[in-house]
């Protein structure tokens, strides 16, 4: 049987250890955590999901690069601020439950994992975050660095289902080391790359920038928890 | 390590089916009538404190806090009053009582403001007659001339304190645990018992992190808080 422990703290780490920044979020309640995240109220919109397993969700406006994004700032109505980086980009773990919405109107780029700033199209300085596109059938791992280049892994799993996005559950699992980022999906690790690392650090963010005038985009976030390894 | 993950490499690759049954005793679990209690864990990752958990409590002076824009940096807590200074509180909703347990991660950065954490009745660890009339305590000391100690008060009795081996200014990172017992309370720094005092408070409490000035501004990080009642 798997050992009981007296807290939480000592199932995740011995008494001798001095824990890093860790948090975990359940999407759980009437409304986001407003203490905790943030959101672009430019064109997007935020809402618990009154459905099972549905978490939160991000819809984005019908127009063509309108945002949903959330991430540990306070909300704004433009712009990629920066983030409170409490993550280390030379050693952290992040993973996710996710679940695209249907109604997609054609995913330009979507940001799942750390990056420095709140931003949905996976683009800037100092990123770390699986990125799901029309432009790619199969999911995607995208670092960013600190002059914003840019390196894509591909997983070799595809996202594509039925017209258009995949829209079955699936748990993701972004890890940043310093030589290194990777990403694994449903247990399993996919791929991974060693160029265009971010630097400094980082912060959970989920954002999807749409596409096509065909509609909106939507994603439903169940679950996160990140942690620094380093 | 998450919480699912460390749970699997503890035995056998078997995980628990919940948090709960993960620091949850097989006794409490199953004598016949549920024994355990009240649990909270405070991860302190947002862009802001969650104002709707912890009150900024005036004893002498307001606490300014902010979340920190850095790795593992978690919540910063300026506190600029004399006296009682200033704290984070639960505004007296008393959940916890003897016996409980607290795990925090923090550290004091100037050794002429002290930092106390822990449990306390009022709030703001007080001596004897002090803020709020009898107070009842189990804290750490963290700072000033007795750097680090445990100190234990109940329902007005004296300032107790507890000297530990760290007699000297200390501004670094601590993983601190308070096991408050029926007739004792003990202090664990890094998983060392550093302290144990045959006084226990034995009226409700909240958990408190209250910092003072006693010759500069307190300052105190934090970036864990699990309390629970045993």
């Amino acid at each position: 049987m798997p050992q009981r422990k007296d807290s939480l703290y000592e199932q995740l780490n011995p008494l001798t250890t001095i824990a890093g920044q860790h948090f975990v979020e359940y999407f759980s309640g009437d409304t986001l955590d407003n203490f905790r995240w943030g959101k672009d109220t430019n064109d997007g919109t935020y809402a618990m999901s009154d459905s099972v397993d549905g978490g939160v969700v991000l819809t984005t406006g019908s127009g063509i690069y309108a945002s949903a994004c959330i991430g540990l700032v306070a909300d704004t109505t433009s712009g990629s601020p920066t983030m409170i980086n409490c993550f280390d980009s030379q050693g952290a773990v992040i993973q996710f439950i996710e679940q695209w919405g249907t109604g997609a109107g054609g995913i330009n780029a979507s940001t799942h994992g750390f990056h420095s700033e709140r931003r949905g199209d996976n683009a800037g300085n100092n990123g770390c975050a699986l990125n799901t596109s029309l432009w790619s059938t199969n999911y995607r791992l995208r670092t960013c660095n600190s002059s914003g280049s840019q390196t894509d892994s591909d997983s070799g799993i595809s996202a594509v289902g039925g017209s258009g996005i995949a829209t079955n559950k699936n748990f993701f699992r972004v890890e940043i080391q310093p030589t290194f980022a990777s990403l694994g999906i449903n247990g399993v690790l996919t791929n991974s790359h060693t160029t265009n690392l971010p630097s400094g650090g980082l912060a959970p963010c989920f954002g999807i920038q749409n596409h096509s005038n065909n509609g909106a985009s939507i994603l439903h976030v169940i679950y996160c928890e990140a942690w620094n390894t380093a | 390590m998450s919480v699912n993950s460390q749970v699997a490499r503890n035995q056998s690759g078997q995980t628990f089916n919940s948090v709960f049954e993960s620091t949850n005793s097989l006794a409490t679990l199953f004598s016949g009538r549920y024994q355990g209690g009240q649990r909270m864990v405070e991860w302190f990752t947002g862009h802001s404190l969650n104002t709707d958990r912890w009150t900024l409590q005036n004893n002498t002076a307001l606490p300014t806090v902010s979340m920190q824009n850095g790795i593992d940096g978690g919540l910063f807590m300026t506190n600029t009053g004399t006296g009682y200074g200033g704290s984070l509180s639960f505004n007296n909703k008393r959940q916890y009582g003897n016996p409980c347990s607290c795990i925090i991660v923090l550290k004091n950065t100037t050794t002429d403001g002290i930092t106390y954490a822990g449990f306390d009745r009022n709030g703001a660890p007080s001596t004897a007659g002090g803020l709020g009339g009898s107070n009842s305590t189990a804290v750490i000391e963290m700072g000033g001339a007795v750097n680090m100690s445990l100190v234990v008060t109940n329902a007005g009795s004296g300032w107790d304190r507890t000297a530990t081996s760290i007699a000297t200014a200390n501004t670094d990172w601590h993983c601190v645990k308070i096991d408050v017992k029926t007739s004792s309370t003990n202090l664990s720094i890094e998983g060392v018992l550093e302290a144990t005092r045959a006084l226990a408070p034995s009226t409700t409490m909240q958990p408190c992190i209250q910092g003072r000035n006693a010759g500069s501004n307190a300052t105190t990080y934090v970036r864990y808080f699990e309390a629970w009642n045993t």
